[in-house]
């Protein structure tokens, strides 16, 4: 009598799981993507020491080298950028404003605005930095 | 009467390999052109709970900041690469800064020294700016 060895069949890998940590790997890559300070224009914040850790959410104002100003990635006007503001700053007064300006922008585009911010009710306003390499 | 009966038909087998495929040269696009920036802040607005009068005894010091990024105060011109040791021997721990920046100065000049006065531990800086003439 002759005793075959039964044959073992290979399991079929599953590739299910893959898909899902893929799809979640995607989904983070997009979300982490957006949460950056974007702007229409290029911007290299200027660097400091003693910067203190931004926190995510508020309203991002970017301003160009050349002046030019976006809110939260979109291109605008100064009173466009101040109508949106006060219309945020009504709703939720606590509502942080992050001026997220060129290192080599000239004051006379930003000091002036963060003092028109003040002025539409903005109460936390910060400025963007980058850690500075050398500390 | 003879009743034929229509063979069921085996679903057909999705591959979702393609899909996978795809998500992962998503995935890969997404990694190689996201910038992950580490940003810092610093406060341009002075909590309300400091906005009262410095201490009678504090010291005030004016100091103008030029567009080359240089600072004058008591008519000493400071280079940016010695405002450090400058303030360090200038400042107390009651000193008032009073900031004046030149209009044409740029935001890195301004943070220079904002910056070094932080790390100096000067609580009081204000940054003053000239109004418009009505």
């Amino acid at each position: 009598m002759r005793l075959s060895r039964p044959i073992h069949r290979r399991q079929p890998e599953t590739i299910v799981a893959l898909v899902d940590v893929v799809f979640f790997l995607l989904v983070f890559a997009l979300l982490i993507g957006r949460m950056d300070a974007t702007a229409p224009f290029n911007v290299t914040p200027p660097e400091a020491q003693t910067g203190a850790d931004l926190p995510s959410g508020g309203l991002t104002v970017s301003v160009a080298q050349d002046g030019r100003i976006a809110l939260d990635g979109a291109e605008t006007t100064l009173s466009g950028l101040l109508s949106a503001s006060e219309t945020v700053l009504e709703a939720e007064p606590d509502t942080r404003m992050r001026i997220n300006a060129d290192g080599s922008t000239a004051l006379l585009h930003v000091l002036p605005l963060v003092e028109r911010l003040k002025q539409v009710g903005a109460s936390d306003i910060v400025l963007i930095v980058t850690p500075d390499a050398g500390g | 009467m003879i009743q034929l009966e229509r063979q069921s038909r085996p679903l057909p087998v999705v591959s979702i390999i393609p899909l996978v495929d795809v998500l992962l040269i998503l995935l890969v696009f997404f990694m190689v052109t996201s910038t992950f920036l580490n940003l810092d802040m610093l406060p341009m607005s002075a909590p309300e709970a400091q906005g009262s009068s410095p201490p009678a005894d504090a010291r005030t010091l004016l100091v103008r900041v030029l567009p080359g990024g240089d600072i004058v105060t008591a008519g000493q011109r400071i280079p940016p690469d010695s405002i450090d040791a400058f303030l360090q021997n200038q400042s107390q721990d009651n000193t008032r800064l009073l900031l004046l920046p030149s209009p044409h100065a740029d935001v890195q000049a301004l943070v220079r020294v904002l910056d070094t006065a932080a790390r100096l531990g000067l609580n009081s800086v204000s940054v003053l700016q000239f109004s418009d003439v009505p």
